[in-house]
């Protein structure tokens, strides 16, 4: 229990160590642009369907559970703007986020791990480049922007979900549906949403790289890092969530109710 | 192989003799005992922000946050519980499971599994299938239910509610039913990551970037299906409450 | 610790939460502490299974089931109900219920939620036994009585849109009489202070007095008898004078009614 603790304190110890290091080569020596851009653009296409239907049934789910509960109040014009209110500021963002850390993260560690085991990451070195600066920069920032993109595109499409079931399951027209999400949902509620996507993505991309860059031990390794990296990914995820949540009842505290 | 030969072989060596009693109750322990604490501190912080961001919703729509306590129960029971230690679930099981049958292949090991008469289904996915099955069921009730006691605790920092409160609260909203339908999700769950994560596993190419694909693809395709069929298992239950 | 006293802790840790869930949503109740009470409707307004049943308000037990029963009557009253509703009533609150407590269907909280709510009865009747089937009060069509006052509503809406002409007269005059009304109280407080008009009234209320005293005498019977006799005479007497007999009749008539 108490090798257990300390192994996950070394790791989180560890994680901060390797963004001080990334961030200090990314000030110091930043990557080239290109092969930034086509970091952004391959991690994105590759999972885009993938975020899209997961963020289509999350939105789904959520409307269905909604009308259940709705239907006893006899509000069901509330339905359009309470499911995606909760959607978007809280579930969207956290289950869309577990997705990506498997999709994404486990990949890129994946990845990552498999060219350190090949001894990839000491061929760049012995050619003189600095492989934090090569490879891993490009993935960090990369990771971030489109894990950004894509849990805002899961959220999109999360409306789209909740809409069509609304129509199918509650029988709420889409316009009406629509047309009541304004009344519930805020600009604030959104940057919220917009916030936790952000801080998420920040915490798939920093573990993500980290196990991967760390990994030891052939195939076998790869595996565990794999493991790890999901594992790690989701608990920091759960973790930020509620520290996002505070902070932003905080900002809404500071900044009065009238803001909602 | 392809898919549904595989859940087909599977199923069938499930539901036929002879079992491997031990291997078994290794794997359950391995998949309820060692996820337990990592599912139950990621569902602590769940609620904590269900709560929150249900008094927030509460406030905005009925003006109080009398109905939180009813409401909250009901998210946790009805999805996050399920979905949220599932998704754990796959990241720590399934995970593993697929990068140890990708081991396993690429050293050649099922192959010398075969020559030796053994059937690898039976031998590998079986006992792992039965042991997440009644793990997820086992892990959805005490993770359901942790959580609901987090929430209370929660809901009585942070908005006053006494825990009589709460049950009260609680009671007029939730059914026995809801623990029910949420350990069913739970044994779905359980059920669909070992047979994902096999298959992957099974079809894994060689070298060490072959263990890394398989396990990435046998986390999507999971996670995919685990939202996919929490959406199907919703609609259903829908008719019945 | 072997794995099997591992996989056992969890197995009895989920069996156990499963049944504090159970007792704490009150869907189990080992030690059985109530009674039952099986309570007949025509319309319950929307009670389900699981609804709680208050005596005096307070939660006493809850609906455990609703059976429609077609064929069902009343033993005493011969009267057709066909809704049975089942609760279950906490014991200590058992004796409160009398033969002639009532059983109504009742709405509470934010959400609506029905209850089932049972006045205490006299201490002089008996009490109820467990399971007998008592006739509980149908509460109004709540739906009924909405579309009775809107028709209502629509009916007084008609009327004055027809008669929006008179309607506005009527008040009109209204408005005057009450002005003119309200100008005469005024005055007759103002005279009623001086001393003079005072005196006069009451003279006059005095001779009041006097004319229906008068008034009543000839009213009666005799009088009556009297005043057709002298008609009589009176008209047997016209041929022959009737001017005189008119002078003297109206001068003795005078007379008469001044003593």
């Amino acid at each position: 229990m108490l090798k257990a603790a300390r192994n996950i304190i070394d790791d989180i110890g560890g994680c901060v160590l390797f963004i001080k290091d990334v961030l200090r080569t990314a000030v110091r020596s930043p990557c080239s642009l290109e092969s930034l851009c086509d970091q952004i653009w391959r991690v994105t296409l590759q999972s885009l369907p993938t975020t899209g239907m997961a963020g289509f049934f999350v939105g789904a789910i959520m409307t269905v559970q909604f009308t259940m509960q709705i239907k006893a109040f006899g509000a069901l014009g509330y339905l359009g703007g309470l499911s995606t209110s909760a959607t978007v500021r809280e579930i969207g963002p956290l289950l869309i986020a577990f997705l990506l850390s498997g999709k994404v993260g486990a990949f890129t560690s994946a990845e990552l791990g498999t060219m350190r085991v090949t001894e990839q990451i000491d061929a760049i070195r012995c050619l003189g480049a600095n492989p934090l600066q090569e490879i891993i920069l490009p993935r960090y920032i990369g990771i971030v922007i489109s894990s950004f993109f894509l849990l805002a595109a899961g959220l999109m499409m999360s409306i789209f979900g909740g809409m069509l079931l609304a129509a199918f399951f509650a029988g709420i027209n889409p316009d009406e549906y629509l047309r009541h999400i304004p009344t519930i949902v805020s600009p604030f509620s959104i940057g919220t949403g917009l916030f936790k996507c952000l801080v998420f993505a920040l915490v798939l991309a920093s573990v993500c790289t980290y196990k991967g860059y760390t990994t030891t031990g052939g195939a076998k390794g790869v595996g565990r890092s794999v493991v790890s990296t999901a594992v790690m990914t989701m608990v920091g995820i759960v973790v930020t969530d509620w520290i996002t949540s505070l902070i932003s009842e905080a900002a809404l505290d500071m900044f009065g109710g009238g803001a909602l | 192989m392809t898919l549904p030969l595989f859940l087909w072989q599977s199923v069938r060596a499930t539901f036929t003799a002879p079992y491997r009693w031990k291997d078994i109750l290794i794997q359950l322990e391995f998949v309820s005992w060692q996820s337990l604490p990592v599912i139950l501190f990621c569902l602590c912080f769940a609620a904590i922000v269900t709560i929150m961001e249900s008094s927030f919703h509460m406030k905005l729509v009925v003006q109080n946050d009398a109905l939180v306590p009813g409401f909250a129960a009901l998210l946790i029971l009805r999805e996050l519980g399920a979905v949220v230690s599932a998704l754990l679930l796959t990241s720590r099981v399934g995970a593993g499971l697929a990068a140890e049958v990708g081991s396993m292949k690429v050293t050649e090991q099922i192959d010398a599994l075969r020559m030796l008469g053994i059937d690898p289904v039976r031998f590998l996915v079986v006992p792992r299938l039965i042991a997440c099955t009644v793990g997820g069921f086992i892990l959805s009730i005490i993770a359901n239910l942790a959580c609901l006691y987090a929430a209370m605790v929660v809901s009585e920092i942070k908005l006053g509610y006494s825990p009589g409160a709460f049950i009260t609260g609680m009671r007029a909203f939730v059914d026995f039913q809801d623990l029910v339908f949420a350990s069913i999700k739970g044994a779905t769950f359980g059920a669909v990551i070992p047979l994902i994560s096999c298959y992957f596993g099974f079809r894994c190419q060689s070298g060490a970037e072959g263990v890394g694909s398989a396990t990435t693809n046998s986390v999507v395709a999971s996670s995919v299906s685990i939202i996919v069929l929490d959406f199907v298992l919703t609609y259903i239950f829908s008719h019945f409450y | 610790m072997k794995p099997q006293t591992k996989v056992g802790i969890l197995f009895l840790v989920a069996a156990g939460l499963v049944v504090v869930f159970a007792l704490a949503l009150g869907s189990f109740q080992p030690f059985s502490n109530s009674h039952e009470l099986k309570i007949a409707y025509n319309f319950a307004g929307g009670i389900e299974v699981g609804s709680p049943v208050r005596v005096m308000g307070i939660k006493v037990g809850k609906v455990r089931s609703i059976d429609f029963q077609p064929e069902y009557k009343i033993p005493d009253t011969g009267e057709e109900v066909k809704l049975i509703i089942r609760v279950s009533i906490d014991k200590k609150a058992w004796p409160t219920l009398r033969a002639d407590s009532r059983f109504f269907i009742n709405l509470a909280g934010v959400i609506g939620e029905k209850f089932l709510e049972i006045s205490p009865g006299s201490l002089e009747q008996p009490e109820l036994k467990p399971d007998q089937v008592v006739r509980g009060e149908d509460p109004p069509r709540i739906d009924q009585l909405i579309s009775q006052s809107y028709a209502l509503a629509g009916k007084v809406l008609e009327f004055v849109n027809k008669n929006e002409g008179s309607v506005m007269e009527t008040i009109e005059t209204m408005n005057k009489l009450v002005t003119n009304f309200d100008k005469m109280l005024k005055q007759l407080e103002k005279t009623s202070r001086n001393p003079e008009v005072h005196r006069i009234v009451k003279n006059l209320s005095t001779i009041m007095e006097d004319g229906a005293f008068f008034s009543q005498a000839l009213r009666s019977p005799e009088g009556i008898k009297t005043m057709s006799l002298i008609n009589d005479l009176i008209r047997r007497l016209e041929p022959l004078d009737a001017k005189a007999i008119k002078k003297f009749l109206q001068e003795e008539g005078i007379r008469a009614k001044l003593f």
